[in-house]
């Protein structure tokens, strides 16, 4: 892969960045925890598959568009993660929310949507809380073991959601050629999206064991010196 | 002398190995094949002052770098290796064959039984010829300064040209395809020709600017061949010259799949020649300045 630059032993942000990191890190906790509760409410109500995507839509664009934000952070260096890494993280979700759940209506009705809707607002809940505590040097024990435990149930949770909306999504994309270009054209270029959001699905075959099983390294590491286990 | 050598996973000492004074570092890789570890043939073993230190070259003696028995050598596994002339060849075979099959639309990919345009022929004998000259190069001109590179760069580059080329091949030779006009490709075929002809001729200047069996670097210079002008503004015109192949057969055949490969392959090569660039800049105190690495005044 590619070379790792030589990190500065003490890459803080400035005090600037810091209050700006804090305050984005809240806000989106405050985001996706309202998320969370839109959609529990909705379906203690007694609410349907078919009009909780209205529910919701405006929340899930809102605060999952946010996330780029996080690139750009990457980008400039404000936070130490690979941009590469972040790219794809966030690259995930907002496909799915543009390109599968805001272009079809088989997706917004697939039980896959509550689904990953539950998975990924306790997820996001979690991870920026943590972030934000982690700027203030204040993590909470709990918080912590959560950030790296509550994955295990999530994140398999998750991708079914993910891949259930994407499945859902597929007859009305192939009856409308949805996003497709077919031959004869001038610049003799095929697109069929049915073909690639499959090939995409299929993706998550090899992918899902690689990013898991780079969690779970990250768990023993946060949270293995607690047994004293060596390497 | 005697030195103790360690493995750089888990600094375990892998035990004493018998050196002559006057070694070098290839004599103490092919003395840890013969005593200390038969699987480690020498080039898939790095070694190194410190664990985390760079490699050392194989042609260092020992006396110039100071070690003696006191000091002691940090052993790391490459993992497995294959030479560079075998990847390029299995990288080559490939875009060539699978082009070609790809051109006699088989049943698999294709439901049409009529016969190809002649723009799909000319791109045809255009890719061929491409690939053709690049598996005679591996095999003819080049001479590689590094033997060998890690196993899993083979699928790596390999997957890249084989998909690249079912990619594109699909485009062009599909029953569909549109001609474009043709001065476009007119030009086109004359512009690849004249690149495929740059690119192998400064190729073959690179070649005899390096005696055979050494591993020397001179700075290029135009000699009498009129394409290696192009030295004159760029560090790597071969690269210059490549670009110049795809976008030209980009515009010969107007298939955007074509274009993006274009793109791509502009892209790492520019990645490789701003490295060659640097590296030349600081072998050689008087390399000429105005020279840019691989687009003529851009870059």
């Amino acid at each position: 892969m590619s070379a790792k630059p030589i990190k500065k032993t003490n890459s803080e942000p400035s005090a600037l960045g810091k209050i700006y990191l804090i305050s984005y890190n809240a806000i989106q906790t405050v985001g996706w925890s309202y998320l969370l509760l839109q959609s529990l409410t909705y379906f203690l109500n007694r609410g349907t598959l078919d009009n909780y995507w209205k529910e919701v839509k405006w929340t899930v664009i809102i605060f999952q568009t946010g996330a780029l934000l996080e690139v750009f952070h990457a980008a400039i260096r404000l936070v130490p993660s690979s941009v590469i890494v972040v790219l794809m993280q966030v690259y995930s979700r907002v496909f799915l929310v543009f390109g599968v759940l805001l272009a079809t209506n088989g997706a917004t009705v697939s039980p896959g949507l509550p689904l990953c809707v539950l998975a990924w607002s306790i997820t996001e809940i979690i991870r920026y809380a943590y972030y934000a505590f982690n700027l203030l040097n204040i993590v909470p024990q709990m918080l912590l073991f959560f950030r790296y435990s509550t994955f295990l149930v999530l994140y398999p949770l998750g991708i079914t959601g993910e891949l259930l909306c994407m499945y859902h999504s597929l007859d009305e994309i192939s009856e409308k050629q949805l996003f497709t270009i077919s031959m004869p054209n001038k610049w003799n270029f095929i697109f069929n999206y049915y073909y690639f959001l499959v090939f995409y699905m299929l993706l998550y075959i090899p992918l899902f064991p690689v990013l898991f099983g780079h969690m779970q390294k990250q768990r023993r590491k946060m949270l293995g010196d607690v047994s004293k286990k060596s390497a | 002398m005697e030195i103790e050598v360690v493995s750089v996973s888990g600094l375990k000492s892998l035990g004493k190995i018998h050196v002559k004074e006057d070694a070098t570092i290839r004599d103490v890789k092919e003395t840890i094949h013969k005593s200390v570890k038969k699987s480690l043939y020498p080039d898939r073993q790095s070694i190194k002052l410190e664990a985390k230190g760079r490699s050392l070259k194989d042609e260092a003696t020992l006396k110039s770098l100071n070690i003696d028995s006191n000091v002691k050598l940090y052993l790391q596994d490459l993992g497995p290796q294959v030479s560079w002339k075998n990847v390029f060849l299995a990288e080559y075979a490939g875009p060539l064959f699978v082009y070609l099959w790809v051109y006699q639309r088989p049943w698999l990919l294709y439901e049409t039984d009529s016969a190809p345009s002649s723009v799909a022929t000319i791109a045809a004998i255009c890719w061929s010829v491409h690939y053709g000259k690049r598996i005679l190069e591996t095999l003819f001109v080049h001479r590689f300064s590094h033997g060998t590179m890690p196993l899993r760069n083979l699928f790596k580059n390999c997957s890249y040209y084989w998909l690249f080329t079912l990619y594109i091949a699909y485009h062009i030779n599909h029953p569909l395809f549109t001609a474009p006009c043709n001065m476009c490709v007119y030009v086109g075929l004359a512009g690849f020709t004249i690149c495929e002809l740059g690119n192998l001729s400064i190729h073959i200047l690179l070649k005899n600017l390096r005696p055979p069996g050494t591993k020397v670097r001179r700075i290029p210079k135009p000699d009498g061949n009129p394409f290696s002008i192009l030295f004159n503004y760029v560090s790597c015109p071969n690269y210059t010259y490549e670009f110049g192949s795809w976008l030209f057969f980009t515009i010969m055949t107007k298939c955007a799949p074509a274009g993006i490969f274009a793109v791509v392959g502009l892209y790492q090569m520019s990645v490789w020649a701003l490295g060659k660039h640097r590296n030349y800049k600081k072998e050689f105190p008087d390399y000429p300045k105005g020279r840019k690495a691989i687009l003529p005044f851009i870059l």
